[in-house]
Parts: C-alpha cells; structure tokens; sequence
C-alpha cells in the first residue's frame, strides 16, 4: 500500500475522532431526525 | 468496455460540470447559514431555512447523483477502472459516502423548512445547518485534490489485472 494512502487515512481516522469527541462533549445533538 | 475518445471526452465534461457544481451547490447552502449564524432578524433567519429545502432538493442532490454516476461510468469506460488504482476507489467511496449522507439527511432538511414555514414555531430553534454542508464540502475535497493529482498505487485488484494483460500480450 502506498504511503499516502496510508497518510490520508491516519488523516481520516484523526478527524473522525475529533469530530465525534467533540459531538461527544458537546451532548450528541446530531444525527438524522434531530432537526424534527 | 472502453469508451471511444470522443464519448470519454464528453463524459469526463459532463462529470467535471457536475463535480464542481455539486461543490458550488454546497458554497450556496452553506451561504445560507451565514445569516443565521450571524444572529440575522427572525424574517431573514426562516427565510434562509426555506430556500435550503430547494438548493439542496434541485441543485445539490442532482449533482450528487449526476457527479456520482458519471464518475463510475467514466471509470469502467477507461483503462483506470474502478478498482484498480487507490486514488480511484478511495474518490468513489468518499463520494458515495458523501451521496448516502446527503440524502439520509434531506428529512432534516425538509423537517427544518417546515418549521420555518409556520410561524408559530420558535425561531430559536432554527440552528441552520452547518455541520453537514461543512462536512460535506470537506468529504468532498478528497476526490477533487485525487482526480487532479492521480497520484500513483495500484490496489491488489489491480495488480493483478496487470499481470494479467502483461502476461496475456507477451
């Protein structure tokens, strides 16, 4: 495997941890139906 | 199957039309927001939540899907294939993870134009929808930097596609 796909998904890994830490923390207001 | 140049040609158009409107879809969306982040009255804020509903139903699903299909027809039609280069298969996944995002999320958008329609609903309520189109704008700013860039590696897949035309053109 080449080294910028492995890069882009250590890359993708880290940002789908920041983004769920932060819907963590910030009480999980997200999801499908939240706006209903 | 491999297309002829000229129907490459009109189809890599029509994917490149539909790719960059489908960016430029979400551009407008995300103006939308703006007045809604930035405390705007509550007329410009409903406002804002309805006209939503139609730029994502008419511009930004359309383009999806367009961008979507053209895409995978345009690599079955080539020699890149859909599976055999990463840059290709991980461009294809973001952007039907971006696709199935999207239309899981249209109830919401739906749901949020219909609460801005009745004014008796509190405007307080009326968040806007940032997170999705941000999110989506930077899903999708991985397949346009690789389509670009085309940057080398063959998936096993492929590799083993080479052998084989390698082997069967000696």
């Amino acid at each position: 495997m080449p080294g910028w796909v492995k890069a882009l998904g250590i890359a993708i890994l880290l940002l789908v941890a920041i983004v769920v830490l932060v819907m963590l923390l910030s009480g999980g207001q997200h999801g499908p139906g939240m706006h209903g | 199957m491999t297309m002829s140049p000229r129907v490459r040609k009109a189809m890599l158009a029509v994917h490149i039309a539909a790719s960059v409107g489908w960016l430029g879809a979400i551009a407008a969306y995300i103006a939308l927001n703006v007045p809604i982040v930035a405390g705007a009255d509550e007329q410009l804020v409903r406002a804002a939540h309805l006209m939503m509903r139609p730029v994502a139903w008419y511009a930004v699903v359309p383009l999806a899907v367009t961008s979507l299909v053209t895409g995978i027809v345009q690599s079955l039609g080539t020699p890149w294939g859909l599976f055999r280069h990463y840059w290709v298969l991980i461009s294809l996944v973001m952007t039907v993870f971006a696709t199935v995002i999207l239309l899981l999320h249209m109830g919401d958008v739906d749901a949020l134009a219909a609460r801005a329609a009745d004014p008796s609903s509190d405007v307080g309520r009326l968040n806007g929808d940032l997170f999705h189109s941000i999110g989506g704008l930077v899903v999708l700013l991985v397949p346009l930097v690789l389509n670009l860039y085309k940057p080398r590696g063959l998936t096993r897949y492929g590799w083993r596609k080479q052998q084989e035309q390698r082997a069967a053109s000696r």
